[in-house]
């Protein structure tokens, strides 16, 4: 076709060319002519131009997949396991903690904030079987008002009205939030026997599914994300959306650039080393570079637990701070029934001081609890030839000390910023492809970089410590990354002419 | 013309020279026509 085209364009240029132009009647026919050769080869450029729609059309319909089904049953198997786990207890496996945390850093929260952990706690002790009532939140007169209106409202959260008892109250007790987490803590205690009965039951209804208990469930968590992996991996049609979004570029798998990317790193590719067992190689080391990458990025945290570990602490802490505040609670209700305090009234209750002090010491002795809790947890669980995946995956379970963690880091962090880390920390330790924190004990002090590259290169695999520095340990991934794309592509037949005409056909619509 | 059966690159080509030639042409066309306003004045 392109030679007919070739030579008809040669013959009509001919034409013109002998066409004369040298007076207005021979100019005039000359526009004739050419409008009609005009519209001739514009006739032509169309159905060329729709031939090449139809063609890209497939392309272009691409959409990217998601696979939420995946992500879905992952985070359902996530849950079951910090369910079925024995690192912690009811208070953080339905999450009370976290939002205890985040009412106890009240003044980062506006009113509305508050109200919605205020409901998602008491939504949680009614799905525990105990439905809260005002009457519950007896901490002070003022909590046990806005409690009041709280019930009446907890329907219409954003209510103005509810919003004007709060300011009401709010002036004539500032330490109202804390007082509503203090009681919160209060009746969480109270109530704990149930929970834990709820969690047990829920724990029971969850392994019933699995002759193997809890093994199970960590074998599927890990089979899920292998075969999630592997899904992504042989997707054509993903592959073929990173190309269509410039996501992969058709130029990185040209011949002459692959080819030397893969020698970088095998050193024997393709004589004695096929680009099967190429793949197969860049999988692990991609697999041990991910590990390295998310060990480095929380190794902040593992030294912070490695401190705490090695630390000494006073015996049965926790308990001394419980009595006492049971001690001081005691003391706290007889005031209250003493005072004669009433919001209403304009007389300050002479018992006011008294109640206020007893309340602040209250949350002080939580305070100390809060700040020893983690390392008492950690010391319970923790051996010296415990894993780092183990302690890794205990700080997965205590949302307040990851969120500690993070605070201390960068202060003005964000509770979604935290919870993303939360969400990846997890994500890390429970990945089934971890090999060197499976292995390596809390108190060993490994030089990781020396490790990876010891184990590649008695596989023949070159990886130097430069690689693995800074933004060279991206690039170095990026690259692996590119190998297999490189080998699903020739695995599933798509030709690089065949991308390079999609990229090609893809600026000429562009253009038009 | 039948444009089905022919390679995606080819016709990418076949468009490419389409689309040069018309330029030509309209490039031609308009010296021409300012030509026969240059006379008419």
């Amino acid at each position: 076709m392109k030679e007919k085209i070739e030579k008809d364009i040669e013959l009509s240029q001919e034409v013109f060319q002998s066409l004369p132009t040298n007076n207005i009647k021979n100019k005039k026919k000359f526009l004739t002519e050419i409008d009609k050769e005009i519209a001739h080869y514009q006739e032509t450029l169309n159905t060329i131009c729709q031939e090449l729609v139809n063609r890209q059309k497939p392309y272009m319909s691409l959409t990217e997949h998601q696979y939420e089904e995946y992500d879905d049953a992952l985070l359902q198997l996530t849950k079951a396991l910090s369910y079925t786990n024995n690192l912690s207890t009811a208070y953080e496996k339905l999450k009370l903690d976290k939002n205890i945390y985040c009412l106890s850093h009240y003044q980062n929260n506006d009113l509305k904030q508050n109200n919605q952990i205020l409901k998602r706690m008491i939504d949680l002790f009614q799905k525990v079987g105990i439905p809260l009532q005002s009457k519950d939140f007896t901490y002070t007169k003022f909590v046990t008002q806005y409690m009041d209106s709280f019930f009446s409202y907890q329907y219409y959260l954003d209510s103005k009205d509810l919003e004007k008892v709060f300011e009401d109250l709010y002036w004539k007790d500032p330490h109202m939030i804390l007082e509503i987490e203090l009681n919160m803590r209060h009746l969480y205690l109270k109530h704990q026997s149930e929970f834990e009965k709820y969690i047990k039951k829920t724990n029971q209804t969850l392994l019933s599914h699995f002759k193997q208990g809890e093994k199970n469930l960590i074998d599927d968590y890990s089979y899920l994300r292998h075969k999630l992996e592997q899904v992504k991996l042989e997707d054509k049609n993903n592959l073929l959306y990173y190309f269509v979004t410039d996501t992969y570029r058709v130029g990185d798998y040209a011949e002459n650039k692959i080819e030397p990317l893969i020698q970088k790193y095998f050193s024997h590719y393709p004589n004695q080393q096929s680009l099967e067992e190429v793949y197969q190689d860049t999988l692990k080391l991609l697999h041990s570079l991910q590990e390295y990458q998310n060990y480095t990025k929380y190794d902040s945290f593992i030294q912070k637990m490695k401190k705490l570990y090695k630390e000494n602490l006073e015996k049965n802490v926790i308990a001394k701070h419980m009595k006492k505040i049971k001690e001081l609670e005691k003391k706290l209700w007889k005031l209250n029934k003493k005072s004669t305090h009433s919001s209403k009234k304009t007389k300050v209750d002479k018992l006011e001081p008294e109640i206020n002090q007893v309340i602040q010491d209250i949350h002080e002795q939580y305070t100390e609890i809060d700040q020893v809790m983690f390392q008492t947890v950690l010391k319970e669980n923790i051996r010296d030839n415990s894993t780092i995946f183990k302690a890794l995956l205990l700080l997965s379970q205590y949302y307040c000390f990851v969120a500690d963690l993070c605070r201390e880091q960068n202060s003005d962090i964000t509770y979604e910023e935290i919870d993303q880390i939360h969400l990846e920390l997890t994500s890390f330790v429970l990945n089934p492809d971890n090999t060197m924190i499976n292995n390596m004990t809390i108190l060993e002090d490994v030089n990781l970089s020396d490790m990876v590259i010891a184990n590649y290169q008695l596989l023949g695999i070159q990886i130097t410590k430069d690689m693995l520095e800074g933004n060279q340990l991206d690039l170095c991934m990026s690259d692996l990354k590119k190998i297999l794309v490189y080998y699903q592509l020739q695995k599933q037949k798509i030709s690089l002419q065949s991308l390079e005409d999609m990229k090609k056909i893809q600026k000429i619509m562009e253009k038009k | 013309m039948d444009v089905e059966k022919v390679k995606t690159s080819e016709l990418i080509e076949c468009y490419q020279i389409v689309q040069n030639y018309l330029k030509q042409l309209e490039t031609e066309k308009k010296e021409v026509e300012k030509e026969l306003n240059e006379g008419k004045n």
